[in-house]
């Protein structure tokens, strides 16, 4: 059975990954960061699910995986307003590439490759 | 992980009156609009919604934590809230813990703002509300067709969705609350 502990180092390594990823985008390095949201959006979804389903409890609270952005939660994670930006530029980089919302794209779930700006 | 599913319960007297060639062309007939519909006319007023919302929270006395918010601030995520239920509706899906992430950031966020848990309770509570009233005054309508059924099963949509956001705020806030104080006490005792 997976102890408080435990869980509480796996939500530190989300959050960790989660910040990782974002400051990736707010740098406008968005290589394969889409596929890396796939993953991490697996990562929270496993994280709800062992919090709603097992005696856990959230004493290292996840940062919450959105998809649409939002100015606020951007801030409170330390982002200025260029790198707000950057990270908006990235929800249309996949829109460009992929031919879909960032949102749908990590829903369906479906193997993506790496895209590169300017590849070709 | 892809997200559980579960249909929005419809009563099979309802799937009748439709007939066998479904809820488009019963819409045809002035009788019945789909939760499409209804997601695309509550996601057509947004807006207007989010703007509703933002005045009855600004009126009322219980929440204070807003005042240091301007509009933009306090509206932040009501937007892609309003937009999630509407997605939802489009695929038909029950609100689960997997499929409200927008609704977790509104409550993240507040809990980041410094909202008191109450506040964020009556906030909730002021976008239900506002939600139910623009469907209700719809139903009341009678104009574009929505059956007292539609009408049920999206309210409690609504409501699941709100709930699940609430049961999300009561762990963010009671659980670390819990962590700080067990800190506390421990710091407490180590000082003695």
């Amino acid at each position: 059975m997976l102890q408080q502990a435990e869980f509480d180092r796996f939500v530190e390594s989300y959050n960790a990954d989660y910040s990782n990823l974002l400051t990736r985008a707010s740098r406008g390095e968005y290589t394969c960061l889409i596929s890396s949201f796939t993953v991490l959006k697996d990562l929270y979804d496993v994280i709800l699910k062992l919090h709603d389903t097992l005696a856990l409890e959230f004493r290292v609270v996840p940062y919450p995986l959105t998809f649409r952005g939002s100015d606020e939660l951007l801030a409170s994670l330390g982002f200025d307003a260029a790198e707000i930006v950057n990270i908006y530029e990235f929800l249309d980089f996949v829109q460009q590439t992929q031919g879909k919302a960032f949102e749908q794209v990590i829903l369906e779930g479906v193997p993506v490759k790496c895209a590169r700006i300017g590849s070709p | 992980m892809r997200a559980h599913r579960q249909p929005l319960r419809r009563s099979n007297r309802a799937s009748k009156a439709r007939g066998s060639t479904g809820t488009r062309a019963a819409r045809g007939w002035g009788c019945v609009m789909s939760y499409s519909d209804l997601a695309d006319w509550l996601s057509a007023r947004n807006e207007a919604i989010t703007a509703m919302w933002i005045e009855a929270v600004r009126q009322e006395p219980r929440i204070q934590s807003d005042a240091e918010l301007s509009d933009a601030g306090l509206r932040d995520h009501i937007p892609a809230v309003i937009a999630e239920i509407c997605d939802l509706l489009r695929v038909k899906e029950q609100p689960g813990i997997i499929n409200t992430r927008e609704a977790r950031v509104h409550a993240y966020v507040r809990f980041r703002q410094g909202y008191r848990a109450r506040e964020l309770v009556r906030e909730l509570s002021l976008l239900r509300v506002t939600l139910l009233d623009q469907l209700g005054s719809l139903l009341m309508s009678g104009g574009l067709g929505i059956s007292i059924e539609n009408h049920l099963a999206v309210a409690r949509l609504i409501g699941l969705y709100i709930d699940e956001e609430l049961s999300y705020a009561v762990s963010v806030y009671a659980e670390v609350m819990k962590e700080k104080i067990a800190a506390d006490a421990s710091s407490a005792q180590e000082k003695n």
